[in-house]
């Protein structure tokens, strides 16, 4: 009945009897019934409570952890004391599991009441200092609930914390993941390294990204002394055991170290992410989703390393729209990088895609083609070649959306383009779509004023005129327009000619004369006239408008800027560019609108050199201050869990030496000597790094500051970028008076 | 801040959705299961798996997934990493169908209510996820039949006597092993399956070919067994052991009993302490087409064209079946000939129970989507098995008669009639009509079949051993099984 949602509460009194039932399961449905329950019933509630308690010092683990669990997760804030006094002595519990469920009570009795907090902080520095990995996980959990910005309690804990990464269950390491970038953004300053090191990657080749640890250290140990050092070590500490982690079965656990990747490493890592990343594309279709998602923001940013995985991204039949549309977007993100074989292949691709019958595919196929010419100029030519193949198709969709994706490439680049206008004037000999010949007359209309009149726009217009009554509206408006805009043109040619005192003279009579003298006069005239016992009075109204601008040669001037105005180039973003701004794997990067979600804060900036805590807080040995237990906890690490870190935490809880023999036997024992090693020179750095780091902290100062200082820089041209998009739709309100064609272009 | 507020399942087939589970892990949420329910249907289908809505107060994320008849919704107010839930949705539906059984259906869970609301308890404390494994959610939440007896025992029986079925008092200190695994027959199979992913162009020529490779593995071994599996790629047999299987899977994920270090030092090898019963063990990943000129070579293949007939108004599609090759390595036995020695599925040590010997290709089906044009389809035949036709789609069933033959070809033909065409038959002209019924051809046909005993990428399981562990006796010599199974999950041929 609970289940099913009924409520139950009124036989609170007669459940809560049977708190005290000897058997296991009894117990645990009624602690279930008490959860839901006690909030309401806080008296009747109470009853319960010194039952729990005694359950408390049960002989069975089991019994006392969930005694833990139900106690604070009864919400009655009378009892939070006798809660903390629980979670205090569930912390130092012999059982790692009465622990966990200590740890995770945490949050729940700082809910209740809040002012237990220092208490609560007290005990989850114990447990974060704790040794077992099922302890940790769950202290993860509770720090990030109720005090996810104290990051003093981490420092000595933090190398314990990263080699413990590997051994814990999925949840706690995402937790892990998510409090470690957070952590380390605010303790390891941006040092100089980050973009010398692009550099010097860049440099050999890009083809062959793939780094090995051993190669990347080998390359900067070549370099000077500073640049071995641009990633502090403790950093490198977490970002090194990250791979292992990259072949968790979670996909969680992989966007988060995407995450740590994309937000704390060097760019070269990220080659190193890019395979787990896609592999993700093989489970079900929601995990896809935000796989793509993730994928597709970090390719936003930088897409070498994705371009090897183009196959990966072909879009399946199958695959429903929120998932093409991210297929054929990382496509064309990694365009740029891909080879020419790869470069066909996804063209041909888009292609087809563009031939489909799926008409919300076949618009998405073509801007993207468009995508791909606008990234990338060289290729511009072969996706317009492809574009213009489409023109031709029977189907108006995809004319019309090829139409408008030709005339973003044009503009951008319109003096190359000059010879595709003429063949889109020939294809008006075929198109019949109606939005489609109206967008290529508008085409030709812009670039009627080019080689001083010597081009198509005139002779298009000509034959336009002939069947001027059979074209559609939309159709008839535009040529109208070009007639208006040939004309405009052909005044601006004729007119320097003549004296500016002429002017007078040019009267409404005078316009025969000249109608007389010019074929673009009399074609202007002749349209005119065709379009004033049109059926549409709104295209009366145009030609009115026309006639009466360009009749008198004083108001040329202002013709000219009204027709003529050079039209800026339209940039078409990838759809979901502006989320690469949020933090990789959250809700808000999915949803894409960051301001609406609760909760979500950004990732904390990079801290500044000198405010950065300084490397020794990490070193829970060797500071004064650290209580003995942390010295114990350190030790206990690397002689004992040696074993764990390498071979995949067997260590039993209540160790039976049998076992822990046979894992010394077996394949673990190269890994242990291995992971000593490691713990071992990363010390001897942090000693040997504390007569340098004043050195350093200087100089990445500086650099921290280049680096502001560049922020805004960019930030200004994103801020361009966006005005200019303003315009452009502002434009395109003008255009739409003038000619309604871009309708479908936004 | 990353807490899974409730859950709740809703029968999707129910004459009027209904919940049928609700399970709140935190405080009472703000926005009932039943307007989020109108909220989710307010979308249009196919839905994505996170759905934001800000109309709510306060705004919510509402997770969603669909499993077979079930959907099951979470919503979320703040910030949360959308994998985590999701994973947990999966996860939860996992535990429930190896508690209840499969196929997990509504009354299964109306049935056992008292099951799993302690499960859901047990898999998240507070709305973190608490103990999510399988074998360790067995320790301290029994399986139906174990509560059933307990009941009837509280009732009737002294208590103690059943005391020793209750594992409760032990937690395992292996989280994704149950404590003290006691079976009769010590059993150990192996299931690798993989799930072929193509894409061919029109011209025949493949663009992509994909194997996604799935162990599936069940153990049922007592104590603390420990193994090691070591898988062998095609061609390796040649080489020395362990460098070779790295180059071609790529990408595997695994398991948190996999030691990492292990496949890390020596690819190949698979050295874990398995869970009790099914689970999965790995899954990776093996690019068919490792060069550009690699010919991809599938048992099932078809030719399609469209446009034919005279009217120009028909397609046709032709499936060659064909395991010849297939077979012959297989059937053998030996893998002798280099180019398909490890194909055969059926060869493999001594050891291993193995399966039947002769490959058979199952399950044969094209799927042909329709476009939307498409009226009716006239005047079909096929030469062999059924087709359907639904919607937008027709699927034809090819039945595979005996093992005897090892290939055989079948034809599909048809001519489709379009939407709105008879009044606008008369009086025009060919050209554009013809234009027309090209539009409305299909663009690709689907393949799907199943293959036993085969494995496209050619990997095979090389040896499976127990090299330690406690509680198995000495002489106690498990029996192994080791199947290979092949599936189309999307071939997609393209016209």
């Amino acid at each position: 009945m609970m289940s099913r949602g009924t409520d139950c509460s009124e036989f609170f009194a007669d459940v809560v009897k049977n708190v005290a039932s000897p058997t296991l399961e009894i117990k645990k449905l009624v602690y279930i019934y008490l959860l839901q329950y006690a909030e309401s019933e806080p008296d009747l509630a109470l009853l319960s409570i010194n039952t729990i308690q005694k359950a408390l010092n049960d002989q069975n683990q089991v019994i006392r952890a969930l005694a833990i669990r139900v106690m604070s997760g009864i919400r009655v804030p009378v009892i939070s004391q006798i809660v903390a006094l629980a979670i205090k002595k569930g912390v130092t519990d012999m059982s790692a599991y009465v622990r966990k469920c200590a740890a995770l009570a945490i949050p729940k009795c700082y809910k209740l009441d809040p002012t237990t907090m220092p208490q609560l902080t007290d005990h989850l520095s114990t447990l974060l200092g704790d040794k077992s990995h099922y302890v940790m996980g769950a202290a993860v959990m509770a720090f990030l609930e109720i005090c996810p910005t104290r990051y003093d309690l981490i420092h000595t804990h933090y190398r314990a914390l990263v080699k413990m990464l590997i051994d814990m269950d999925e949840w706690g390491q995402l937790a892990l993941l998510r409090l470690l970038t957070g952590y380390a953004r605010q303790s390891f300053p941006v040092v100089k390294g980050k973009r010398v090191v692009k550099k010097k990657n860049k440099a050999p080749g890009s083809a062959d990204e793939f780094y090995s640890e051993d190669e990347a250290a080998v390359g900067e140990a070549s370099g000077t002394q500073e640049l071995s050092r641009d990633v502090d070590p403790d950093l490198e500490l977490l970002l090194k055991a990250c791979p292992l982690l990259l072949q968790s079965r979670s996909s969680a656990v992989i966007i988060a170290v995407a995450r740590v990747y994309r937000h704390l490493a060097p760019p070269e890592y990220l080659a190193r992410l890019a395979g787990p990343l896609v592999s993700l594309l093989r489970a079900s279709v929601d995990i896809q989703h935000i796989a793509l998602i993730s994928i597709v923001s970090v390719a936003l940013e930088n897409a070498q390393p994705f371009s090897q995985f183009a196959t990966h991204f072909l879009v399946h039949h199958l695959d429903p729209p929120h998932i093409w549309r991210l297929k054929l977007e990382a496509l064309t993100l990694i365009f740029p990088y891909v080879n020419i074989h790869t470069k066909n292949l996804i063209l041909s691709e888009l292609e087809y895609f563009a031939q489909g019958y799926d008409k919300e595919l076949i618009k998405e196929a073509v801007r993207a083609i468009g995508r791909c010419a606008q990234s990338e100029t060289r290729n511009a030519a072969r996706c317009l070649r492809v574009l213009l193949r489409q023109v031709e198709s029977s189907d108006g969709t995809l004319v019309a959306e090829s139409l408008t994706v030709i005339r973003h490439i044009i503009q951008q680049n319109p003096t190359a383009h000059s010879k595709t206008v003429i063949r889109l004037a020939k294809a008006l000999d075929t198109a019949t779509n109606p939005t489609a010949r109206a967008s290529i007359i508008w085409l030709v209309g812009e670039f009627s004023g080019m080689d001083d009149g010597n081009n198509v726009a005139a002779d298009t217009l000509r034959i336009l005129a002939k069947n001027f009554s059979s074209e559609s509206v939309q159709a008839k408006q535009q040529i109208v327009l070009l007639a208006a805009k040939v004309y405009a043109h052909h005044l601006n040619r004729t007119q320097p000619t003549r004296p500016p005192p002429g002017t007078e003279e040019d009267g409404i009579s005078d316009d025969d004369d000249e109608a007389q003298k010019h074929p673009i006069a009399l074609l202007f005239s002749y349209i005119l006239l065709l379009a004033r016992y049109d059926l549409s009075y709104d295209l009366r109204d145009r030609a009115r408008f026309y006639k009466s601008l360009l009749a008198v040669p004083s108001s040329t001037q202002l013709a000219t800027l009204l027709l003529l105005a050079p039209k800026p180039t339209p940039q078409a973003p990838s759809p979901s560019s502006g989320r690469e701004g949020l933090t990789l794997g959250s809700a808000a990067m999915v949803i894409g609108k960051e301001e609406s979600i609760r909760g979500y804060e950004p990732l904390p900036d990079w801290v500044s050199a000198d405010r950065a805590p300084s490397p020794s807080v990490r070193e829970p040995p060797v500071t004064a201050d650290s209580a003995p237990r942390s010295t114990m906890v350190a030790t206990g690490i690397s002689s004992k869990d040696q074993a764990r870190s390498g071979g995949y935490g067997k260590q039993p809880l209540g160790a039976s030496p049998k076992f822990s023999q046979l894992e010394e036997r077996g394949p673990a024992v190269g890994v242990q000597s291995k992971s000593n090693g490691k713990v071992e020179t990363s010390l001897e750095d942090f000693l040997a790094s504390d007569d340098e780091s004043e050195d350093e902290d200087e100089e990445s100062e500086e650099e921290s500051e280049e680096e502001e200082s560049e922020e805004e820089d960019s930030e200004d041209e994103d801020a361009d970028d966006d005005d200019e998009e303003d315009e452009e739709e502002d434009d395109s309100a003008d255009e739409k008076e003038n000619a309604q064609l871009l309708g479908g272009s936004k | 801040m990353s807490a899974i507020d409730a859950l709740y399942i809703f029968d999707r087939f129910a004459p009027t959705a209904t919940i049928i589970l609700q399970h709140e892990w935190r405080s009472r949420p703000s926005t009932s299961p039943a307007s989020l329910l109108t909220h989710y249907n307010a979308l249009p289908s196919p839905r994505p798996s996170l759905i934001y809505i800000p109309t709510t107060s306060p705004p919510t994320l509402l997770f969603n997934l669909e499993h077979s008849n079930l959907l099951l919704l979470s919503p979320a107010t703040s910030e949360i990493e959308p994998l985590l839930v999701l994973e947990f949705l999966h996860r939860v539906v996992d535990v429930l169908e190896d508690y209840l059984g499969s196929p997990l259906v509504a009354s299964k869970i109306e049935s056992n209510y008292d099951i799993v609301a302690q499960l859901l308890n047990e898999m998240a404390d507070d709305g973190f996820p608490f103990i999510t494994e399988p074998n360790a959610l067995r320790d301290v939440v029994l399986p139906p039949s174990l509560i059933g007896k307990l009941f009837s025992s509280v009732t009737g029986l002294p208590n103690n006597t059943l005391q020793s079925l209750t594992p409760s008092n032990t937690i395992s200190p292996i989280p994704w092993r149950r404590a003290n695994v006691k079976h009769t027959n010590n059993e150990l199979y192996v299931d690798v399956i993989e799930l072929v992913t193509a894409t061919i162009a029109p011209s025949g020529r493949p663009l992509s070919a994909r194997s996604n490779g799935t162990i599936a593995f069940n153990s049922k071994l007592s104590g603390v067994p420990d193994l090691l599996l070591t898988l062998q790629a095609p061609n390796s047999h040649k080489q020395t052991l362990g460098a070779t299987p790295n180059s071609i899977i790529s990408y595997p994920v695994f398991h948190p009993c996999v030691r990492l270090s292990r496949w890390r030092d020596r690819p190949g090898e698979l050295s874990f302490v398995p869970p009790d019963g099914k689970f999965i063990l790995a899954s990776y990943e093996v690019d068919l087409l490792p060069k550009k000129d690699t010919n991809l070579t599938l048992p099932v293949t078809v030719e399609m064209k469209t446009a034919v007939g005279h009217e120009g108004d028909e397609f046709e599609v032709r499936v060659f079946i064909s395991t010849a090759s297939l077979v012959s390595s297989g059937g053998n036995g030996s893998g002798n000939s280099p180019a398909f020695g490890s194909r055969g599925g059926s060869t493999r040590s001594p050891a291993f129970g193995s399966s039947s010997n002769a490959l058979q290709v199952e399950e044969v089906s094209v799927t042909i989507p329709l476009p939307p044009q498409v009226k009716t389809l006239v005047a079909t035949r096929c030469s062999r098995g059924e087709y359907h036709h639904e919607g937008r789609e027709v699927v034809w069933k090819i039945p595979m008669t005996g093992g005897t033959a090892t290939s055989s070809t079948a034809t599909f033909r048809t001519a489709i009639q379009i939407r709105g065409e008879e009044e606008a038959e008369e009086g025009e002209d060919d050209a554009p009509r013809k234009k027309r019924m090209a539009m409305a051809m299909p663009r690709c046909a689907i393949i799907g079949f199943s293959v036993k005993g085969w494995l496209a990428s050619g990997i095979k399981v090389d040896s499976l051993k127990i090299v330690g562990g406690r509680g198995i006796g000495e002489g106690v010599k498990p029996y192994k099984g080791v199947k290979y199974i092949t599936r189309a999950g999307g071939v997609e041929v393209r016209c």
